[in-house]
């Protein structure tokens, strides 16, 4: 009788996967891998990880270099007499940002075609 | 070609062979999420999504447990997850309840049963269905569940007793 019960569970709870479902999923992974690889960043996370930890490092060099708080960094002392001329600092940051943004936005433009 | 044998071919670029492990655990997968899900249609969902989790994080498999274990612990938690992303508590199954004593022979002994299944907590539904569907043992029902092994233990005998109780009462009436 134990037998027949667990063998009447086993029938109870096992359910057949639709028809089509492997090939289903295979498809829905590719398609999945397909707009991953679409939206892969161009420019590799960990040079935008470098870049960021530069930006915040010339804004905290470039405001303690300013002529509003400026302080004595020894052998390391840049003069830099005001924030403005730190700008320059970041145009290199800016393009790579303007290709970053331009490439994606025309990969979801040909995207959403 | 065997389990072990896809999962290097898939970790060594051979996607393809993905598709043996689809084909061997399509079934078990999709009755995990069908029981917590309660229909087919976001069970098919969810299943497709777990190979989905499955395959992009196979590399994070380290052997330490079965295949299947780390399989069915990714369908359990990814149909909880849709369950409660659909906020809809009601499971479809329910509705299909009506008295046990409208049954009488073999066949209707089924529908009884699986109404009184239905009528178990969804956790409790989950670790009954664990232990049968690929005879998972009460460690490995653990394991997936994050449960304990003496709770697992305490809840699948109360289920188990819940269920042969009706089985038992159909056995008598037939």
């Amino acid at each position: 009788m134990e037998q027949e019960f667990d063998d009447l569970m086993k029938s109870i709870i096992a359910k057949k996967a639709p028809a089509n479902f492997t090939s289903k999923t295979i498809q829905h992974i590719s398609n999945q891998l397909e707009v991953k690889e679409k939206y892969k960043p161009i420019i590799p996370q960990g040079i935008w990880f470098a870049l960021a930890l530069l930006f915040i490092g010339l804004t905290i060099f470039a405001f303690l270099n300013s002529s509003d708080t400026k302080i004595d960094f020894g052998w390391f002392y840049v003069a830099l007499e005001n924030f403005s001329a730190n700008l320059i600092y970041f145009i290199p940051l800016l393009v790579l940002l303007l290709i970053e943004s331009t490439i994606r936005l025309n990969k979801v433009n040909h995207f959403l075609k | 070609m065997s389990e072990q044998q896809a999962i290097q071919d898939v970790l060594a670029g051979k996607t393809s062979s993905f598709v043996t492990i689809v084909d061997l655990y399509k079934d078990m997968v999709y009755s995990i999420s069908f029981q917590v899900l309660g229909n087919e249609q976001d069970a098919e969902e969810c299943a497709q999504d777990s190979f989905l989790k499955a395959f992009n994080k196979l590399n994070s498999f380290k052997n330490e447990s079965k295949f299947s274990t780390w399989l069915y612990k990714i369908a359990y938690y990814s149909a909880l997850n849709l369950k409660k992303s659909r906020k809809n508590n009601t499971v479809e199954l329910n509705n299909n309840y009506q008295p046990i004593h409208e049954y009488s022979d073999k066949a209707e002994k089924e529908l009884a049963v699986n109404n009184a299944l239905n009528k178990l907590s969804e956790e409790d539904r989950i670790i009954v269905s664990l232990y049968y569907l690929d005879e998972k043992s009460v460690k490995e029902v653990a394991e997936i569940t994050d449960l304990t092994e003496s709770n697992v233990k305490v809840k699948l005998m109360r289920s188990r007793e819940k269920l042969k109780e009706v089985f038992l009462t159909m056995q008598i009436n037939s």
